[in-house]
């Protein structure tokens, strides 16, 4: 009998058991554990718990459910993203980097989040009144380390890194007479899935601002800042206007900023090369990726590759990437 | 959208520019309402002067493939997809012609003598 995931090949068979065991189980098995052992001293503790601490000691209280609940959910959320986004693997099988960071940071945010929940449940066991609990400031600086060993560890755990291979295919100048002229212009921008997270994002973003401003407005004024040019720039990426003539290749974002230029002395080839967002770049929008190269990535599939003389690859992803690299050779040649 | 001139050609730098924005329109590089670089920019581009970028949009806008809007610029008209079962039919003609040899000089004026 055949079925459906007789395709899938055994190496991404053997690379989503390892998904579900670091990624999923592991981290829920901690959380589970540091959610036991906090119910234990359930009656030791008071009623309610300090769960937010300012400079001079507690300032914000909730009830032990809370606390022992939130490390759960959060890991729930965080874990079952990490496999879903990192289920079908790579090209070939295999776990791209932003898999295993995925995977690795599901372990390093569970063991962090429980750490810190169970250190600051700890530190109150025996109190009549919250208010009287100590500082936790050492719970904090040493959760993280441990978390980040933890989250190595599980990144070691993990097959390498599949590279993707950037295959380039040199674009040829656009055949004509020498003294021909070339202007070419497109716009890229964002599919339609991204925008949809992207603006679940935005408007979470302006949900919690708009709370803020309800409740406490007199702390508004540096997270309205950091929340507006965080908006600013996730819209300012969004849709892109290329243009390439004698001038070289023009990049502008449709704000109008960012923009960037490479003059057609600075070019040293062209080529069209197929792009992987998540895979090569970790994400979209204006990106640069370990290996050097930086671009716009804002899709999918076919992007320009421009090497620079100084040794530098810039990427822009477009639809008519082809037209366009022929028409930036064009430039360049001459 | 591509577009491409040479000076050097005998033919007239709008005539060129025109046939340019026209075959961009026809093969969907551009589409229905989106706007053209104004005619400063695409001028600069190009190295040629403002007003013979004008005179191409003009000459667009009277065929009916570009609106010109004071203020706006140029912008794809809504009414351009009309010519894509036309430009079928001339590239079923056009393919008709190579197989049997016949010029593009003489097609053009078998089009020529059906049209008047």
């Amino acid at each position: 009998m055949t079925l459906p995931a007789d395709n899938v090949s055994p190496r991404l068979t053997r690379n989503r058991r390892l998904i579900v065991v670091i990624g999923v189980v592991v981290p829920l098995l901690i959380t589970m554990v540091g959610a036991f052992v906090m119910a234990l001293w359930i009656p030791e503790l008071p009623n309610p718990v300090a769960t937010h601490w300012g400079i001079s000691g507690p300032d914000g209280y909730s009830t032990v459910g809370s606390v022992i609940a939130l490390p759960l959910l959060i890991t729930l959320v965080f874990a079952a993203l990490a496999a879903f986004a990192s289920w079908r693997g790579g090209p070939h099988g295999g776990m791209l980097w932003v898999h295993k960071f995925l995977v690795s940071t599901s372990v390093f945010l569970s063991v962090s989040i429980t750490v810190i929940a169970a250190g600051s449940l700890a530190v109150q066991r025996g109190l009549d009144n919250a208010e009287s609990a100590p500082s936790i400031g050492s719970i904090l600086l040493a959760a993280f380390p441990v978390a980040l060993v933890m989250g190595l560890f599980a990144w070691l755990m993990l097959p390498a890194v599949e590279h993707i291979q950037p295959t380039g295919v040199a674009a040829k100048p656009i055949e004509g007479t020498g003294t021909e002229r070339v202007y070419f212009s497109t716009t890229t921008r964002l599919g339609p899935g991204v925008v949809v997270i992207a603006v679940v994002a935005l408007v979470a973003l302006g949900l919690a601002l708009a709370i803020q401003a309800v409740n406490n407005p007199s702390e508004l004024l540096l997270p309205a800042v950091i929340g507006l040019v965080v908006i600013a720039l996730a819209v300012s990426t969004l849709s892109w206007r290329i243009t390439i003539d004698q001038r070289g290749l023009r990049v502008r974002s449709v704000l109008g900023w960012p923009r960037a230029t490479i003059a057609p002395d600075q070019i040293d080839a062209v080529s069209v090369v197929t792009i992987n967002p998540l895979g090569e770049f970790g994400g979209y929008g204006w990106r640069w990726a370990p290996d050097g190269r930086s671009g716009i990535v804002l899709s999918q599939g076919e992007a320009i590759e421009v090497k620079r003389t100084n040794g530098k690859r810039f990427i822009v992803t477009m639809h008519d990437a082809q037209l366009g690299a022929e028409a930036l050779a064009t430039i360049a040649k001459k | 959208m591509l577009v491409r001139v040479d000076p050097a050609s005998e033919t007239p730098l709008f005539e060129q520019l025109a046939t340019s924005i026209r075959q961009s329109v026809i093969d969907h590089s551009v589409s229905a309402g989106e706007r053209l670089p104004s005619a400063r920019e695409l001028a600069e581009s190009l190295g040629i002067n403002m007003h013979t970028v004008l005179r191409a949009y003009r000459e667009l806008r009277d065929e009916g493939f570009i609106e010109l809007r004071r203020g706006r610029g140029a912008i794809v008209a809504a009414t351009v997809h009309r010519y894509d079962s036309l430009a079928e039919s001339v590239s079923v003609v056009v393919a008709e012609a190579r197989t049997n040899n016949v010029s593009l000089a003489t097609l053009t004026a078998l089009i020529r003598e059906e049209y008047q």
